[in-house]
């Protein structure tokens, strides 16, 4: 018996063994000494960069209510966005998946957006519109539990707002890496470009909005953000689809808008009618 | 081509006995970053953005984010329980260093109150496990 399973158990580790060696000895190929071991001195850090762009992962598309508000203080504007959200009635059900992942990153925006200021019964709204959006693109159970599970706490008022925000963004995070295995590699950069193309359209409207706008022009002005998108867009010519070709097209105007050193009243009007003329085709 | 299958043949049940170990690493480190950004919740910081990796040694992963003017903000790290040292670096939007913290320390911090808004690249490098595996970095980005 021992020795049966002292044979199995070599012959189950002789490729991990192999495996190893080929490893410690890879044929015809130099030992990748750099790769392997510490440096004994560290080597400071390059001054500048020019490849950051392009291998960067973008973590924060949407800007946290709070950090945004303050944002806008700082700037000189003192509006909330919930005095300019007008929600709209969006079909989080149906067969075109890109379409309803535009629509249900718009949703998130939204909630998350007004989520301080929010009133109980909107807040649900947005959080059930939320898990019909997901539901939809191939969130799976795991994400709809959760999302059930934290509708719930908000109708019990077991839950702080702050709170809330945590428990959203834990949700997000595990939804877009369900997301980008199960729904394909559109849908989780559609979603984010939706979040990202109704928050710029909410920030454009409060700067619009403020009597004095002073440097708040500038919190628009993010091109790497919009180039980010533009490159996750982007796939080969016979799979795109309209409405993918479409949030790219604005995305392109934009980005040339935010390219700028600075940008003034005129270029903030001219991104809140992009976002406007797309957000109302979605 | 035949190399490539034999090979990913060779290395399927290393990475089936290494998944675990980074699964478990990556749970902790997750965990560390939770507690961090609850932890500092009665100080009135939030966070604002938060990710983490499994690397190899001597290489890095670089987030991207957008900080806003006048805001001020934290960068705190966490590391697998093999991590000895852990560097982490901040870039402007033009590819310049900022901040570097790069002394033998498995969770450095950074804290930046920028006086422009744009997109900024945190590099978090790994520097030494002990026991030369890969291993379990991330950070959680804080907003004061």
């Amino acid at each position: 018996m021992n020795r049966r399973w002292t044979l199995t158990t070599g012959w189950l580790a002789l490729p991990a063994l192999l495996g190893l060696m080929m490893i410690a000895c890879p044929p015809g190929e130099e030992t990748p000494d750099a790769e392997a071991t510490p440096a004994a001195t560290k080597a400071a850090p390059p001054e500048n960069r020019t490849d950051l762009a392009d291998v960067a992962i973008n973590t924060s598309l949407v800007a946290s209510p709070t950090e945004l508000q303050e944002a806008m203080l700082h700037a000189g504007v003192d509006i909330k966005f919930g005095t300019l959200l007008e929600r709209r009635d969006l079909d989080l059900g149906g067969d075109d998946k890109e379409q309803v992942a535009l629509r249900t990153g718009i949703v998130l925006a939204d909630m998350v957006l007004t989520l301080n200021e929010s009133e109980k019964d909107v807040l649900i709204s947005d959080l059930t519109g939320l898990r019909a959006g997901l539901a939809t693109i191939g969130a799976g159970a795991d994400i709809d539990t959760t999302l059930g599970q934290i509708i719930d706490h908000v109708k019990a008022d077991a839950v702080s707002r702050q709170e809330l925000w945590l428990q959203v963004e834990e949700m997000r995070e595990a939804a877009y890496g369900e997301l980008a295995i199960e729904a394909g590699p559109q849908v989780v950069p559609l979603v984010q470009a939706g979040s990202w193309l109704e928050g710029t359209h909410l920030l454009a409207s409060a700067v619009l909005k403020a009597e004095e706008k002073g440097s708040a022009p500038n919190l628009l002005r993010q091109p790497d953000v919009v180039n980010y998108f533009l490159k996750q867009l982007k796939v080969g010519e016979g799979d795109v689809s309209d409405i993918n070709t479409l949030a790219r097209g604005t995305l392109e105007q934009i980005h040339d808008i935010t390219m700028k050193e600075t940008l003034g009243v005129e270029d903030v009007e001219a991104i809140h009618k992009l976002t406007a003329d797309l957000l109302g085709k979605l | 081509m035949k190399r490539t299958v034999a090979s990913l043949l060779i290395a399927l049940p290393l990475m089936l006995l290494a998944a675990p170990a980074a699964a478990d690493d990556e749970a902790e480190v997750g965990a560390c970053l939770r507690l961090i950004a609850t932890e500092k919740m009665p100080e009135g910081l939030r966070q604002v953005s938060s990710d983490l990796k499994t690397l190899l040694l001597m290489k890095e992963s670089v987030y991207s984010f957008t900080l806003f003017a006048g805001n001020s903000y934290q960068i705190h790290t966490c590391a697998g329980p093999n991590v000895t040292d852990l560097d982490a670096h901040l870039y402007d939007q033009a590819g310049k260093l900022l901040q570097a913290q790069t002394g033998v320390d498995r969770s450095p911090s950074l804290s930046i109150k920028p006086e422009t808004t744009g997109t900024y690249y945190l590099v978090l490098k790994l520097l030494d496990t002990g026991d030369a595996k890969p291993g379990s970095v991330g950070y959680v980005q804080l907003y004061e």
